[in-house]
C-alpha cells in the first residue's frame, strides 16, 4: 500500500448542539482512488468540506504529506496541492468557459500581477484550452459559463480544480444531477485523473463507486463505520444492515 | 447586402472601441471641451468621470459597494490644496501628495471595512468616510472647516517652450486631461491583467475564488487601494480646477453620487462611469436653469433606468451591439 498522503485525525464537527462529525480517523493513501460513502446525513458533506478547509473542525487534526493543515486558510489549500470540485455548481457564471479555467490556472504564476497583459502569458491560455479540451468543452470555449448545461458545467468545474496542478483532487458528488451518458462521461474522466494523482470522491450511489474505487470510507451518523477495498465492504454485516438495509 | 453592412457598423464599431479603449475614450475627450456648451462643465465631467471610473474598479468589477468613496476624493483635494497653500509645493508635486494621501486613507479605510461583507461592508465604508468628514470640518485651522479651503494658486508654467495660461479653461482642461489620461491608461492596464481576472471572479463568486487558491482579502484590499488612489487623484485635479475645496467634497453625497454615475452609464464596463458622470451633470447643468429641484428630475431618471436599463446606457449600448453581433456570427 502507498504512503498515507492526507490523514484525518480524531475529527470532530459541531454546529451548536448537533455532532455532525465525531471522532472520525482515516487515512487517504497516494495514487488511490478512494470513496466517502453513506446514507444522507452520513456527515460525507462535512467530512468533504473539513477536509477542503471550506468548514473549520471543530477537534481534531487533518495532516497532508506530513504537515499539519487544519488552520491554514481556504486558499492555501489550493497552493499546496490540494483541489477540490464542490457539489453545487460552483463557477465565475458571468465569464467565458475559457476565462474560468484561464483564472484558475493563472493562480501558480501571475497571481496579482496589474500591469502586465493577461494576453501576454501565452501558456497560461494554451493550458486553460488543453484542460478544456481534455473535459470535452473544447467546443464551448467561448461560451458564457452559465450558458452551458448543468453536466458543461461541472466539467467545467473539475477543469478548473485541475488548473491548479493539485497532488490530491477531492470531488463532491460529481455525478449529482446528471444523465446516465453524461455520468458515464464523467466516470470514464475519473478513472482517468486518478492515475495521474489522488482522487478522493464523496457519493451516495454505491453502485457506482463499487466498480470505480480501489477503496471506501463508510460513513453513519458522522462516524466511521468500515473502511476497506469494495469488496471487504460489500460483505461487512454492520455495512449491509445500516446502509443497505439488508439483514 | 447593403442592409447587412449597416446593421453590421455598429457592432463593427464597438468591437473597434472595445478593443482600443483607451485611445478610443482619449480621442473622445480631446474633443469633449469643443462640443460641450461651456468648458467648465466639460471640466467637471473629466474629473467626476474619473472619479467615477475609479469607484467603479471596486463597484462594477469587484463586486463591493462602498458608500464612502467622497473621503478619498475629498482627501486628495483637501492635502492638494494644504500643501500649496501651507508648504508652498508646486502643483504637480500636490497633486502627487494629494493622491499618496488619498490611497493611505484608503488603505487605513479598506484594511477595515474588507472584513465586512454586502450591507455591513457598504454601512461601514460610510461610517468611516463620515468620520474624515467630521475630521476635516473640525481641523477649522487646516481646512476651513465649512467655509472650506481657499486661496489655492497655479502659477503659470511652460512647457516645450510655449506658457500655458493655466486660468484659460480650454487650457486648464487640457493640462488636466494629461493626468485623466495616464489615469485612464492605468485602470485600462489593470483591468486587462491577471489581477483584473482575479477581481472579477471576487464579483463572480467569493468561495470559488478562494478556492482557485487567492487570498481574497489581500485581492480587496490592493483593488480599494488602487480605486481610492484613483478617486483621490480625481479630487486634486478638482482642488486645482477650482481654486477651493468646498467641505461638500469630503460630504457622503458625493459617495452616493459615485454609485449614481455608475449606474447610470453601465457598471462594469470601462467607458460606463464617464458616460454615466456626463449624463448626471449634465442633467444637473440643464434641470438647475429650470427649477431648484433638479434632483427631483434627476431621481426621476434614475430610476427609470434601474428599473428598465439596469445595465445603464453605455452597458446596455455595448450588450446590444455585441449580442447582435455574436448573432450575425452565428448565422454565417
Amino acid at each position: 500500500m502507498n504512503a498515507p498522503i492526507l490523514v484525518a485525525e480524531h475529527v470532530t464537527k459541531r454546529f451548536g448542539s448537533f455532532t455532525a462529525l465525531n471522532d472520525v480517523t482515516c487515512a487517504f493513501h497516494k495514487h488511490q482512488l478512494t470513496a466517502i460513502i453513506g446514507p444522507n446525513g452520513a456527515g460525507k458533506s462535512t467530512f468533504f468540506n473539513v477536509l477542503t478547509g471550506a468548514t473549520p473542525a471543530s477537534g481534531g487534526k487533518i495532516f497532508f504529506e506530513g504537515r499539519d493543515i487544519t488552520s491554514i486558510p481556504q486558499h492555501e489549500y489550493a497552493r499546496i496541492g490540494i483541489a477540490k470540485s464542490f457539489q453545487i455548481t460552483n463557477v465565475f457564471k458571468q465569464l467565458s468557459a475559457h476565462e474560468n479555467v484561464r483564472v484558475a490556472a493563472q493562480m501558480r504564476t501571475a497571481r496579482f500581477d496589474f500591469l502586465r497583459a493577461r494576453a501576454s502569458f501565452k501558456s497560461l491560455i494554451e493550458k486553460a484550452d488543453h484542460l478544456l479540451e481534455r473535459v470535452g468543452l473544447a467546443a464551448h470555449r467561448n461560451r458564457i459559463a452559465s450558458e452551458l448545461a448543468h453536466g458543461q458545467q461541472r466539467s467545467l468545474e473539475i477543469a478548473m480544480a485541475l488548473a491548479s496542478d493539485p497532488t490530491v483532487l477531492l470531488m463532491d458528488e460529481p455525478t449529482a444531477g446528471m444523465s446516465p451518458e453524461e455520468t458515464t462521461t464523467m466516470m470514464n474522466l475519473i478513472r482517468k485523473l486518478a492515475t495521474e494523482r489522488t482522487v478522493i470522491l464523496v457519493e451516495h450511489k454505491m453502485k457506482l463507486v463499487m466498480g470505480l474505487c480501489e477503496r471506501l470510507i463508510v460513513l453513519h451518523h458522522g462516524e466511521l463505520l468500515a473502511e476497506g477495498t469494495p469488496e471487504q465492504i460489500r460483505t461487512n454485516d454492520e455495512v449491509r444492515r445500516v446502509y443497505l438495509g439488508k439483514n | 447586402m447593403t442592409k447587412t453592412a449597416q446593421t453590421d457598423f455598429l457592432p463593427r464599431a464597438t468591437a473597434f472601441i472595445a478593443k482600443h479603449r483607451v485611445a478610443a475614450v482619449l480621442a473622445f475627450l480631446m474633443i469633449f471641451p469643443l462640443v460641450m456648451p461651456y468648458e467648465a462643465l466639460a471640466l467637471n465631467i473629466l474629473i467626476f468621470g474619473l472619479y467615477a471610473v475609479g469607484f467603479n474598479l471596486l463597484f462594477g468589477y469587484t463586486g463591493l459597494l462602498s458608500f464612502g468613496h467622497a473621503a478619498f476624493f475629498g482627501v486628495g483635494s483637501y492635502l492638494t490644496g494644504i500643501v500649496i497653500i501651507r508648504f508652498g509645493l508646486s502643483w504637480w508635486m500636490a497633486i502627487a501628495v494629494g493622491t499618496a494621501c488619498a490611497g493611505l486613507v484608503g488603505l487605513v479605510i479598506g484594511f477595515l471595512a474588507i472584513r465586512t461583507r454586502g450591507i455591513y461592508f457598504s454601512m461601514v465604508t460610510l461610517a468611516l468616510g463620515q468620520i474624515v468628514y467630521y475630521a476635516f470640518y473640525k481641523a477649522e485651522n487646516w481646512t476651513g472647516g465649512e467655509n472650506g479651503l481657499r486661496g489655492i494658486t497655479v502659477e503659470n508654467f511652460g512647457i516645450f517652450g510655449i506658457q500655458l495660461d493655466i486660468l484659460n479653461p480650454l487650457t486648464k482642461y487640457y493640462v488636466l486631461f494629461v493626468f485623466v489620461a495616464a489615469a485612464l491608461w492605468l485602470v485600462s492596464r489593470i483591468l486587462a491583467s491577471p489581477f483584473g481576472a482575479v477581481i472579477e471572479s471576487i464579483r463572480e463568486n467569493e468561495g470559488r475564488c478562494a478556492a482557485c487558491g487567492y487570498d481574497v482579502a489581500r485581492a480587496k484590499l490592493l483593488i480599494f487601494v488602487l480605486s481610492s488612489l484613483i478617486c483621490g487623484l480625481a479630487g486634486a485635479l478638482r482642488a486645482l480646477h477650482l481654486s477651493i475645496v468646498p467641505i461638500d467634497s469630503l460630504h457622503y453625497l458625493l459617495s452616493g453620487q459615485a454609485v449614481m454615475m455608475c449606474l447610470l452609464g453601465g457598471m462594469g464596463t470601462f467607458f460606463g462611469p464617464f458616460v454615466g458622470a456626463g449624463v448626471f451633470l449634465y442633467l444637473e447643468d440643464v434641470a438647475t436653469v429650470f427649477t431648484t429641484h433638479w434632483m427631483a428630475v434627476v431621481g426621476v431618471i434614475f430610476m427609470l433606468f434601474v428599473l428598465y436599463f439596469p445595465r445603464g446606457i453605455w452597458g446596455t449600448l455595448i450588450h446590444r451591439w455585441q449580442a447582435r453581433r455574436v448573432h450575425a456570427g452565428e448565422a454565417r
